[in-house]
């Protein structure tokens, strides 16, 4: 459906403007009309300037019959009066209107002239002045029959003015109704340009939800296929460190020494980066999940020093602030990753000689700071790229983008923050803020029960920590966790007097029990390390 | 034995107060002995007797000036008179629905009190300092405040301008 021009939608508002427009003058001239025609009440005005006429007429022969002074009175009254009506022609728009209808004719003008002859006349005529009171009888005759032909004048134009407004009024109705009917037709149109307009955008949304669909799937594809390319390439490499490991064991010379050093190096950087990608790619497709769990500081610490060393960072130094608490809940793996990640991005990008990674804890988050030295500005974009506020395209995947990529992802994960600490000049502090709970520090005695030395033995190094500490035969109001081998130990006398001995401990059975309710967790598969340590952290948790 | 119900008391006592109010205006604003009258005060049907008002005593009522145009003049003039209002207090006539204002050429408007509540209606009795006589539509012209009232730029209002007033009454 091709979209409806602009100029058509334009056309159509302007028209109906226009319209509008035309329509509203139409009615004010309407309005205006009435107004004028209800204002023009001179018809009034000639009738009373000749009635006027006929009284003051009335009233002087009456003065000519009685002679008295109260007939002069009057005839002076009805002067005034008579007065007061014809020089209304004088001011005003009524006045005007009236001039404009004496135009040619002049008998306002004449009688106007009259009044204004007679005033001192009749100021100081006498009651028994016949002579002069006939003569103005007389004059008044002549008077009457103009101010008569001014009234029919006035009438007649009242008339044709009356049919003007009334022609104009008609005019006015039959464009309003035009206008309206015009009005109802281009509603119509706009109403079917709408209709049209949201087909159209609907057939759009439709086609953009459908390319969406696509790229996301072709998304989660492309994710899908990079988290199997990880996956798989970490086997062979896996294939290429061992035997680099055990090369490593044995008698080389230095020369050979320093290439297995640099191939394992490599390695180790390439697992790191490959960790990192199937990361990235289970973030892309939305299966990233965090495993949080009580770890050791300084056990993170020194999977970070050694995976750097072996990354081939000489003057790497790492420590942990005065007071940060030994252990934190977290994902220490990606916790590591993040951290190495940055190191090596500091060092490929600058190639600093030493870089400080210090490790704190403010009470709700694990802070990292990275400090190292910068010889001038050309680290600047890099570390703006890092900080995803480079114009280089930061979310675009390209070599020197690939770690801030897999590293802003991580911490987003981990609900951190990744800031730039300009300390001084020169020097530079990358700041990472995660929150992470801390662990009381509390360890764990553990005591085994166990008729099998070896079992007992690989228990005890499977198990053991700075966290976990096995207990002897003696110890036992202190003892959190009791192991039972319920292959071979767990009748009913020995664990009544565990059960008395070991009251306040948490009973799991290694393997299989005919009594599980004589146990509060139950490992089944008695060799199932990952299970077992789980179930004495959650032991440490509550 | 005629029984009188409770509204039929009601208008008894009303005519009654009306009867001692019309008595002590007729008292009140009865012109000097020999003054020239400038309007009579009709008070209606049941009103009694015609009371007549000089020049000098509506000059003695609060006067006021408004500025203004109208259809009969050119541009602004600045009328001086008692507010309509205040005449009709004066002579009892405040409760009036309409007022009957008739000129010396016997022309009349009927106009609602209404009016006089809300604008400041005069009775004109100068115009720019001058006061207005026979000729020039005095003594006495009924005046709106038509500049200061867009809605009193209509031709109901422009008819209620009447002038040489003589007479009024209520309806």
């Amino acid at each position: 459906m091709r979209p409806i021009p602009k100029y058509v939608g334009l056309a159509v508002l302007l028209a109906m403007a226009g319209f509008a427009g035309i329509g509203f003058f139409a009615i004010r001239r309407d309005v205006d009309n009435l107004r004028i025609i209800s204002q023009d009440n001179l018809l009034w005005s000639a009738t009373q300037m000749e009635v006027e006429l006929l009284r003051f007429q009335l009233s002087v022969s009456t003065l000519s019959l009685e002679q008295t002074p109260e007939a002069l009175e009057g005839a002076q009254h009805r002067f005034e009066i008579l007065w007061s009506r014809v020089f209304m022609m004088g001011t005003g728009r009524v006045g005007e209107q009236m001039r404009k209808y004496d135009e040619g004719h002049g008998s306002l003008e004449a009688i106007g002239s009259y009044l204004k002859e007679i005033d001192p006349i009749l100021i100081n005529l006498a009651p028994d002045d016949t002579e002069t009171i006939e003569t103005i009888l007389n004059d008044l005759k002549e008077f009457q029959k103009e101010l008569r032909l001014y009234t029919l004048r006035v009438v007649r134009a009242d008339t044709a003015a009356s049919a003007q407004v009334r022609n104009r009024i008609q005019t006015s109705s039959m464009t309003t109704g035009f206008i309206s009917l015009a009005a109802v037709l281009l509603s119509i149109l706009s109403l079917y340009m709408i209709l049209r307009e949201y087909r159209r955008q609907r057939d759009i949304a439709n086609v953009n939800r459908l390319v969406a669909e696509e790229a996301k799937r072709s998304s989660e594809a492309k994710s899908r296929f990079l988290s199997m390319m990880s996956h798989e390439l970490r086997n062979p490499l896996n294939g290429i460190l061992g035997p680099l490991a055990l090369l490593e064991q044995s008698s080389l010379e230095f020369s050979q020494k320093k290439l297995v050093d640099q191939a394992k190096a490599c390695g180790q950087s390439v697992l790191q980066m490959l960790a990192g990608l199937l990361d990235y790619g289970e973030m892309q497709d939305g299966r990233f999940r965090l495993r949080p769990e009580p770890f050791s500081l300084t056990q993170m610490a020194a999977n970070i020093r050694s995976a750097l060393t072996n990354s081939g960072l000489s003057g790497f130094s790492m420590r942990i602030e005065p007071g940060t608490p030994g252990r934190v809940v977290g994902d220490r793996d990606r916790l590591q990753q993040i951290v190495v990640h940055l190191c090596e991005y500091v060092l490929d990008a600058s190639g600093p000689d030493a870089i400080e990674v210090a490790l704190k804890h403010d009470g709700l988050n694990l802070i990292c700071d990275i400090g190292f030295d910068v010889d001038g500005p050309a680290i600047d974009w890099k570390l703006d790229l890092l900080m995803g506020m480079s114009e280089h395209g930061a979310d675009q995947v390209s070599s020197d983008s690939l770690r801030p990529l897999i590293v802003r992802g991580l911490i987003s994960a981990c609900s951190g923050v990744l800031t730039l600490v300009d300390e001084e000049t020169g020097h530079r502090i990358i700041r990472v803020s995660i929150p992470a709970e801390t662990v009381r520090d509390e360890s764990i005695t553990v005591h085994l029960e166990t008729r099998s030395a070896a079992l007992a033995a690989i228990y005890r190094a499977a198990l053991r920590s700075d966290r976990v500490v096995f207990a002897g035969d003696d110890s036992g109001k202190d003892v959190d966790v009791v192991l039972v081998d319920s292959t071979s130990v767990g009748g009913d006398p020995l664990m009544q007097s565990l059960r008395k001995q070991y009251s306040n401990a948490l009973f799991v059975s290694l393997g299989n029990t005919s009594r599980p309710e004589d146990f509060d967790d139950i490992v089944e598969t008695p060799n199932d390390m990952g299970r077992l340590r789980s179930s004495i952290l959650g032991r440490l948790a509550s | 034995m005629v029984s009188v119900d409770r509204s039929t008391q009601g208008v008894v006592r009303r005519a009654i107060v009306a009867w001692c109010l019309t008595i002590c205006t007729l008292f009140a604003v009865s012109g000097p002995v020999g003054a020239e009258a400038a309007l009579t005060l009709s008070r209606g049907a049941d009103g009694g007797a015609d009371l007549e008002f000089t020049l000098e005593q509506l000059e003695a009522l609060p006067l006021v000036s408004i500025t203004t145009e109208n259809e009969f003049t050119d541009g602004l003039v600045t009328y001086r008179g008692p507010l309509v209002r205040d005449v009709l207090e004066h002579l009892a006539l405040g409760d009036a629905e309409t007022i009957r204002f008739t000129a010396a050429n016997d022309y009349y408007v009927d106009v609602p009190t209404s009016d006089f509540r809300k604008y400041n209606v005069i009775l004109a009795l100068e115009a720019d300092g001058q006061p207005l006589s026979r000729r020039d539509k005095g003594p006495l012209w009924l005046m709106y405040p038509i500049s200061d009232h867009s809605e009193l730029h209509d031709p109901v209002y422009n008819t209620r301008l009447i002038w040489q007033v003589v007479r009024i009454e209520s309806l």
